[in-house]
């Protein structure tokens, strides 16, 4: 337990290294938010008025300069406002916040109903018509761009058969259903492949063979060994794609008009908006640090052969 | 037995990609229209008749533009995954040869790369980049290597240990002979192996980067573009997405069968579905 302490302390120098980097990389682009909200207008400003307008901004300073800057504000809990809109930056973000994660657990829990029968279905079943039916539907699935999943289900299940909304402007269930089945069928197509290799490769252990030679019923060797056996690494796989759900997807969020992180990131790199940028940036390195020790936390707990290694 | 019915394997899915590899080379001559040229007058027009999949809001064939696209697509598409799996196996080989600083270094370097949610972080740069096909090619690369750098590092760690590398280094061969003589030959099945699988992933996310406008541009015909232009139109006109989106979802198919085929053929004992050993009986209660 005191690793936990010693790996959140971890995330400061992340932080440090992350926030800096992204900074440097947005300047090096040579293009700033009033350029970019000048394209974006049409209007054409005077050199001055563009140099009035960066002044304010702070964006004539030297990068390092204006790098500081941030982070002494970010220290007195400051994160800026957007260079766009002219909003605070931290309840911005914190207003995006519940979209991206209530996308994030109904598209997680979709995925675990869709994938785990499935998957042990196509393995206990292999190589028989439905195995491979499944197999088949999870090949189209991997094959699918999720724009292109996201743009058929619209056009089913919103356009034609109008069941749901095409844009999802508010935090209904109603709204969240076609973005959640988009990622949760691009997630499940792999998983579903995951967890039959899984299941496959248990079913094939000594103790199947000996559990099954002593007369224990296959559903009960399938659901007390096998199942538990495979959950490290369903668990691990999960834990990863919450991280990077987390982190908002923004093709799918920017379709459907989802008004979650994902789409602010895509807007705010579309228009150079540094502060939003980086507490977009943060956000990542906090949900990388967390997800990973989650992951590691579980596996722990859920597997012995792990946790007497540490011991040993 | 098995390695003979998964070459066949491998020859068959290769079928399909050399059309689709055809097609790409010889885009300009199988266009039946100019990919570009606007008509107005026969703007819209539904799949059928002169027009095979139909006409877009400005009149230009679908089907050329999805023949020219396809040319942009997985021209670039592998282009990138040729410089991210040189990239990374070069970082990866030197990483797993020489150990110690050089080797923490490496490694350290491609866990900051694959802290980053891999799609916004090539979005970051593409727009750093300005985009174009190539910003975007570029961006994804830089995000992608670290995957062939793990996979070449660990590779040569193992081949590194065998008794025959330590008998050419006592007969005189040099580290740079070592790497090209004895360390690359044997390393190279399983990073083909993650090349191959990668190219239908790595052509998503082009054309998803294409889509956001990332990509390239406009009036060029990418699939991710031509998507991204008739979105607006999906309500009334919704061959104009559905055209290029099925010629993505058709390419990367091929090339994802194509990719476990040679998994399969390469390395026999992953778990694909392939029958494995005895076959139980009465397993079901």
């Amino acid at each position: 337990m005191r690793d936990v302490g010693k790996r959140l302390l971890q995330l400061i120098p992340i932080l440090f290294v992350i926030t800096f980097l992204s900074f440097a990389m947005m300047h090096l682009a040579g293009s700033d938010a009033v350029e970019q909200k000048m394209l974006n207008t049409g209007e054409t400003a005077s050199a001055e008025t563009v140099d009035r307008a960066r002044a304010e901004l702070g964006l004539n300073l030297p990068f390092p300069i204006q790098y500081g800057r941030w982070l002494k504000g970010l220290v007195h809990g400051d994160m800026g406002v957007s260079y766009v809109s002219g909003k605070a930056v931290m309840p911005l973000f914190f207003s995006k916040l519940p979209a991206t994660l209530l996308l994030t657990l109904l598209s997680v829990l979709l995925t675990v109903f869709i994938s785990v029968p499935l998957g042990i279905l196509s393995a206990v079943y292999q190589n028989r018509g439905i195995d491979l039916l499944i197999r088949i539907l999870s090949f189209i699935g991997n094959s699918m761009p999720n724009f292109f999943t996201a743009l058929v289900l619209m056009y089913l299940l919103a356009i034609i058969h109008p069941i749901f909304p095409v844009i999802s402007g508010d935090l209904s269930l109603r709204s969240a259903a076609l973005p959640s089945i988009t990622l949760a069928i691009a997630m499940s197509a792999k998983y579903i492949r995951q967890m039959r290799a899984v299941v496959l490769k248990e079913l094939h252990q000594p103790y199947v063979t000996g559990a099954t030679a002593r007369g224990v019923r296959f559903s009960t060797i399938l659901f007390h060994s096998v199942l538990k056996a495979s959950l490290v690494t369903i668990f691990t796989l999960l834990a990863m794609s919450i991280g990077s759900l987390l982190g908002g997807t923004a093709i799918v969020e920017s379709i459907f008009m989802w008004d979650g992180v994902g789409k602010m990131a895509a807007d705010a790199i579309r228009m150079r908006d540094y502060p939003v940028i980086q507490a977009y940036v943060m956000w990542m390195a906090v949900i990388y640090v967390l997800v990973n020790l989650a992951a590691d936390l579980l596996n722990r707990l859920l597997d012995p052969r792990i946790r007497l290694g540490e011991e040993a | 037995m098995r390695r003979k019915k998964n070459l066949v394997r491998l020859i068959l899915t290769l079928i399909p990609v050399t059309l689709f590899l055809l097609s790409a080379m010889l885009a300009p001559y199988l266009c039946p229209f100019d990919p570009d040229a606007q008509d107005l007058a026969s703007s819209l027009l539904p799949p059928g008749g002169r027009h095979l999949l139909g006409t877009d809001l400005y009149g230009r064939d679908l089907f050329s533009r999805v023949i020219a696209g396809g040319r942009i697509s997985i021209l670039s598409t592998l282009v990138l995954v040729g410089i991210t799996a040189l990239a990374g196996t070069a970082a990866g080989v030197l990483s797993g040869f020489m150990g110690g600083w050089i080797d923490a270094l490496i490694m350290r370097i491609s866990d900051l790369f694959l802290a980053f949610p891999g799609l916004v972080f090539a979005m970051a740069l593409a727009a750093v980049l300005h985009g174009g096909v190539w910003g975007a090619v570029v961006s994804l690369a830089l995000v992608n290597w670290p995957k062939y750098a793990r996979v070449a590092r660990s590779e040569t760690l193992t081949v590194r240990k065998q008794t025959y590398i330590e008998a050419a280094r006592l007969s005189g061969d040099s580290s740079l002979q070592l790497i090209f003589r004895h360390i690359l030959p044997n390393i190279a099945g399983p990073l083909l192996v993650t090349a191959t699988l990668d190219i239908g992933t790595m052509m998503m996310e082009l054309a998803g980067l294409a889509f956001l406008g990332l990509g390239a541009q406009p009036p060029a015909s990418e699939w991710g573009n031509m998507m991204s232009d008739g979105r607006s139109l999906l309500q009334t006109y919704p061959w104009i997405v559905l055209a290029p989106g099925f010629a993505i979802f058709l390419t990367v198919a091929a090339f994802n069968l194509m990719g476990d085929a040679l998994r399969d053929y390469l390395d026999p004992t992953s778990v694909t579905g392939k029958r494995r050993g005895r076959r139980r009986k009465g397993r079901r209660p």
